[in-house]
């Protein structure tokens, strides 16, 4: 039988809470838990925990879609994704930002001009 | 010649109205407040003073909020701009030597606490030479302090000055905006007042903030 190691134990628990907080989230029905992001988080932390806790599945996915030896070009072109996102978001959010300074900047000149008439 | 005077603040209400009593006293009648979401009552104290109050209704930052004086300035028709400190550390006469620059043609004048001899805490003072460097290497312009809030922009320089960060950023990004359009600027020593209460203000530049402002810098250089 195969030994568990304490970083997987580690890595599915924190897995296993973040899953659990979505969770209650989702069904109390708070705020921005939209049923999609509830299924993302859910399906991205569930299969770290899976991966943690049962190594083989990275193993079986492997021969199974036949990636072989090329599994760390794999992981490489998504890190490359996950770069592309982040930037992605940064831009987003910084045209969002520039966007509300407009909207406040015009709305405070809106004194200014009722002062001036 | 109009000279309006620019206090950008953020929760202020304890010393805005000493501020505002010591420019008028110098003669400055053209003045706008621009409260930068503060949830004290520093827009109250400051319509008190019988100036201009700009409000914005949330926090964007001292670099946005100087671009709302300054864009508040055009419509009131102003020749010269100086930005102000609204927590009490910038001294009124000093204002009275940037003009002077100003008659003399220079389009910009900075003011700059490491032109005279003062106390200013050590930390601060690595810092900002640290952004002074950072600065040089990013913009090709090298001054003596570039993170400095008291300054004046004759109207040619206000009106090609185009600044895009909303945070403390706006203080090297005008130095950019200089050496872009090639304005005159000249920097001239200025008394710095560091009182209990200027440094103890949770809001102001601090080590982590100097490291997002650099970053965010080096995202829009």
């Amino acid at each position: 039988m195969k030994t568990i190691t304490i970083y997987q134990i580690v890595l599915a628990f924190v897995a296993g809470i973040i899953v659990f907080q979505r969770t209650i989230r989702f069904f109390r029905r708070e705020h921005s838990q939209s049923l999609f992001k509830y299924l993302t988080f859910t399906i991205i932390w569930g299969s770290i925990a899976a991966v943690a806790l049962f190594p083989g599945i990275a193993h079986w996915i492997r021969i199974t879609f036949g990636f072989g030896d090329n599994f760390n070009t794999l992981i490489f072109i998504a890190f490359v994704i996950l770069f592309v996102l982040f930037f992605r978001i940064l831009s987003i959010i910084e045209r969002i930002e520039t966007q509300i300074t407009e909207i406040v900047r015009k709305e405070a000149l809106k004194d200014i001009k009722k002062k001036k008439k | 010649m109009i000279t309006t005077i620019i206090i950008p603040v953020f929760n202020e209400a304890q010393v805005i109205s000493s501020v505002i009593h010591d420019l008028k006293q110098f003669g400055y009648k053209h003045i706008i407040v621009v409260d930068d979401g503060s949830f004290d009552r520093t827009s109250h104290q400051a319509k008190n003073e019988n100036v201009y109050v700009l409000r914005h209704e949330i926090n964007r930052g001292k670099g946005a909020a100087i671009k709302t004086g300054i864009e508040a300035a055009k419509q009131l028709y102003a020749d010269v701009v100086v930005t102000f400190d609204g927590d009490g550390q910038h001294d009124p006469k000093d204002i009275r030597k940037l003009l002077e620059k100003v008659d003399e043609g220079y389009d910009v004048v900075l003011g700059s606490r490491y032109l005279t001899k003062q106390h200013i805490p050590l930390l601060r003072r690595l810092g900002n030479n640290f952004a002074n460097v950072f600065t040089f290497l990013l913009y090709g312009i090298w001054v003596t302090d570039s993170q400095s809030g008291l300054r004046a922009y004759t109207k040619k320089a206000f009106d090609v000055i185009d600044t895009q960060n909303d945070r403390y950023e706006i203080e090297s990004e005008m130095l950019r905006e200089i050496k872009h359009h090639h304005l005159k600027y000249f920097e001239i020593p200025m008394h710095v007042r560091y009182t209990k209460y200027s440094t103890s203000k949770w809001n102001k530049q601090n080590a982590w903030n100097g490291i997002k402002t650099m970053f965010k810098l080096l995202l829009t250089s």
